[in-house]
């Protein structure tokens, strides 16, 4: 593989120390006693305070898992991921336990990541409850503001998740990855299966909420429009590896890498020229594979 | 293909039914793909699946006639036998999600061969032919060894293929394609739209194709409908409608996706939901969640009539508003709308 193009960091994210630091990161899985799969291979990514970082790529590049390593939701092979100058692998049961208030994760499918049979508001608790936060009251409490920060109404969450839309569902799920107050939020294809009124919507509110909180958001997509949108950095991951990262002008207007160009070029947009851009692409990756 | 048009309600309770797709009409020309648009819960599934006549008639009735190449395909007289031949050899369907499309227990060639063998007398070999030409004419590398994998061997875009080429076997008049590239890869959706476009072109094949993303439509279709709450709202030719809308709704689609110019900025949406079918306000269906509203949206019911680029547009003040439109949909607006952004 080619290396990966890094920008030049400038004012580097105004140089604020990373929430997360991750270096030189590999995950494999075992598939049999013999063979393994690499899924991430020594990608190096920082999460700096209020900054917004996507992660695109097809399915199957590694997104998804080197988000679920930063969290320390799946073991690294090698490499380190940081948090506070601590490797995350060797926290100590209290450590982790507060590692997992600074940083929360929002799913794609809404509906699959609440219980069917709970409240809304049931959901949005259990963190508190698990985490042993707060007491009944101040737990109920916490609820409530996070419901209103979402736009979400009591009644709404008195309900079951089946009695509410896509959209209301993944404001819920939003409401209950923030009420343990993280630093960071990651985003795994969180608006893929809202149709474009509710994207707009949830983009809207995720930018909302990094404003008013200080959020960092770590924001996986395969949509190179929705990461583009939101995010400031962007990493551009093939076959687990980062083949491109940069700032999202950069990015966007001036791609480096080969994979990177082809991904700008297979995005359909509604201008006039999209036909003869996108048959262009056709043309060279036809090129590329003969 | 001929003047086409559904109407059709669905029972909750037995006595009282709830209209779904009200009256809508429209005519797809031979080899033409025609995109029909709209949010979740405007439609556009149902409309599909009457055309396919896939809908259990213990629960929906079917008003009005959906008429192919002249032959009505609604109405007792035909049948229901007869609707089932039609099915796969005159209209075929491909679906949002391939695995579900495909049986998981069987090779993909046993499904494509029982398609086929379905609905033409020819024999076995003669079929496995056909079924290999057919995989490799939708882009399958190796085709003959294809033909005796399961559909889990299959990535998801491999799988779609198949799922197309089952639908072309029969070489049908009108295919039905209900979101077939949003469960895949930009660059994997890409190649599937071509060869969509592609392989109907070279059979003369109309598409209806049913999807939420305007990108998609500007890529593959000539001609649009956007549908909200179960009527069609807009229709026209691509180019015309996505590049000066001639409905609110159509250009707050548009101006809800994000782009690079959007960078930075609040995204527009669209405030409310598509209301619960027997709910619809009186007058215009769109006027509570419509920027452009006024007292008067509110009295009548507007009918379909010739926007001022030539689009039928279900909407009372498309003269008033027509400028605005663009505006709102986020066309024609300079990069320097910048100004949203964070500190």
């Amino acid at each position: 593989m080619t290396a990966v193009h890094t920008a030049p960091t400038g004012e580097a994210a105004n140089s604020a120390e990373p929430i997360i630091r991750a270096r030189n990161v590999s995950v494999e899985f075992k598939l049999n006693r013999k063979s393994t799969v690499q899924a991430v291979s020594g990608v190096s990514i920082d999460v700096t305070p209020r900054s917004s970082v996507g992660l695109i790529g097809e399915s199957g590049s590694g997104k998804s898992t080197l988000a679920r390593a930063l969290l320390g939701l799946v073991p690294v092979s090698s490499g380190t991921v940081e948090w506070e100058g601590q490797d995350i692998s060797r926290l100590t049961a209290a450590q982790m336990r507060r590692f997992r208030t600074t940083a929360q994760m929002v799913f794609q499918d809404p509906h699959s990541s609440l219980d069917p049979r709970r409240r809304i508001l049931t959901s949005i608790i259990e963190p508190l409850t698990v985490l042993g936060i707060g007491s009944k009251s101040e737990r109920q409490e916490r609820a409530e503001q996070m419901l209103s920060l979402v736009g979400l109404r009591m009644d709404q969450a008195m309900r079951f998740p089946h009695q509410l839309s896509g959209g209301q569902k993944q404001r819920a799920c939003i409401a209950r990855a923030l009420i343990v107050e993280p630093k960071i939020l990651v985003c795994d294809e969180s608006v893929a299966a809202l149709d474009v009124a509710l994207q707009a919507e949830i983009l809207n509110l995720l930018s909302d909420l990094r404003d008013k909180l200080d959020l960092a958001l770590v924001f996986i997509s395969h949509d190179l429009s929705v990461v583009a949108h939101i995010s400031d950095r962007m990493h551009v991951m093939y076959l687990g590896e980062t083949v491109e990262e940069g700032t999202t002008e950069q990015i966007t207007a001036s791609p480096q890498h080969e994979y990177t160009t082809t991904l700008l070029a297979s995005q359909l947009t509604v201008d006039g020229q999209q036909r003869e851009r996108a048959d262009k692409a056709a043309q060279t990756a036809q090129e590329a594979r003969s | 293909m001929s003047d086409m048009s559904v109407s059709f309600s669905d029972p909750k309770n037995p006595d009282a039914t709830i209209p779904i797709v009200k009256g809508i009409d429209l005519t797809i020309e031979p080899g033409e793909v025609f995109g029909l648009v709209g949010e979740s819960g405007s439609g556009k599934s149902v409309t599909a699946l009457a055309t396919m006549g896939l809908l259990d008639p213990r629960t929906a009735h079917i008003d009005g006639s959906i008429r192919l190449q002249g032959d009505e395909l609604l109405g007792g007289s035909t049948g229901r036998g007869a609707n089932r031949s039609l099915r796969g050899s005159r209209v075929s369907m491909v679906f949002q999600e391939p695995m579900t499309a495909l049986d998981p227990v069987f090779t993909i060639g046993s499904q494509l061969t029982e398609t086929l063998r379905a609905h033409t007398r020819i024999s076995a070999k003669e079929a496995k032919k056909r079924s290999i030409d057919m995989l490799d004419s939708v882009g399958i590398v190796d085709p003959a060894a294809r033909f005796h994998s399961y559909p889990h061997e299959l990535s998801g875009g491999m799988r779609q293929r198949v799922v197309i080429a089952i639908a072309l076997l029969c070489g049908p008049e009108l295919l039905i394609a209900d979101e077939p590239t949003t469960a895949v890869d930009a660059t994997v959706q890409l190649q599937l739209l071509d060869l969509i476009r592609e392989a109907c072109e070279a059979t003369g094949t109309s598409v209806l194709f049913i999807t939420h993303d305007l990108g998609v439509v500007s890529h593959i279709c000539d001609r649009m409908a956007t549908m909200y709450a179960g009527e069609i709202v807009e229709t026209g030719d691509v180019s015309a409608v996505l590049s000066a809308p001639q409905h609110p709704y159509t250009a707050a689609l548009l101006g809800a996706l994000p782009r690079p110019e959007t960078r930075g900025t609040t995204l527009t949406t669209i405030p409310g939901r598509v209301p619960v079918p027997g709910t619809e306000p009186e007058g215009c269906w769109f006027a509570d969640r419509c920027a452009f509203a006024m007292d008067e949206c509110r009295d009548s019911h507007p009918p379909l009539a010739t926007g001022p680029n030539g689009s039928l547009t279900r909407c009372a003040r498309i003269d008033a508003i027509a400028p605005d439109l663009a505006s709102a949909a986020g066309i024609g607006v300079p990069a320097a709308a910048h100004s949203g952004g964070r500190p």
